[in-house]
């Protein structure tokens, strides 16, 4: 076992982790936070991405024991004060989701696209979601949050 | 044909936002795995490694006594309970 300090959501966290744990399994079964889903074997959906020190990683390909000392973001700490985060709104506000499974880690992802490229194209926005897998709706009803930037 | 720039008149071509987004979108959505009950158990469907054969046996005696598995189900214990499992057809001959 390992002894993890690790910051999740704003909260200090101190836990025995044992190597092998992922961190989407540390998440959801040590914190209880089910925000974060898995939907893969393999790490190609994104459904489980997170925020690690401001970047977004698949966290079903990151071991718990790796983010000591590091802060993570999750779905469930992106709203403030009951105040949606301005990309949670924007995929309401334009339909960006159907049954809503792969929508925290589209999200999650969709901000750090952002981050990089605050005013990016309809291909730049494609390119950047494409580690993000939905079954539902047609990608270009995913894009639309990426691209009001550019809308307004 | 042009689309209409007329406002829409009673339901067709209202503006309609969803309802159950709220959830969705904050990471609070009741997914079956998401759920934990108190004393719950997990089930395990244990499926045959071979694609085309025929059960001899199967012998429960090891995964019965592991620590903490509560029970272990196979076919017969389930007609024992009335339970039917739907009849294959007859294997096809090769």
């Amino acid at each position: 076992m390992t002894r993890l300090t690790v910051m999740v959501d704003g909260v200090r966290y101190v836990d025995d982790v044992e190597p092998r744990t992922l961190l989407a399994h540390y998440l959801r079964e040590k914190l209880g936070k089910t925000g974060t889903v898995v939907g893969c074997d393999t790490s190609n959906c994104g459904a489980c991405t997170v925020h690690l020190d401001g970047r977004s990683v698949k966290s079903c390909s990151v071991f718990a024991v790796q983010v000591g000392g590091s802060e993570i973001t999750t779905i469930e700490g992106l709203a403030r004060d009951g105040q949606l985060h301005p990309m949670q709104q924007a995929f309401h506000d334009n339909h960006a989701l159907q049954c809503g499974f792969c929508t925290p880690g589209m999200i999650m992802q969709a901000i750090d696209l952002l981050g990089d490229d605050p005013d990016p194209d309809e291909q730049s926005v494609r390119a950047g979601l494409e580690g993000n897998l939905c079954r539902c709706t047609a990608t270009r009803t995913l894009c639309v949050p990426c691209l009001m930037p550019r809308r307004r | 044909m042009t689309a209409s720039a007329a406002p829409p008149t009673r339901e067709l071509g209202r503006t309609r936002k969803r309802k159950e987004d709220a959830r969705l979108i904050t990471g609070r959505t009741r997914w079956t795995d998401n759920i934990t009950l108190p004393g719950m158990l997990h089930l395990v469907v244990v499926r045959s490694p071979l694609a085309h054969a025929r059960i001899t046996r199967i012998n429960t005696d090891v995964a019965r006594h592991l620590p903490r598995v509560h029970g272990v189900f196979t076919a017969t214990d389930l007609g024992a309970q009335g339970i039917r499992c739907p009849a294959h057809g007859r294997s096809p001959r090769t």
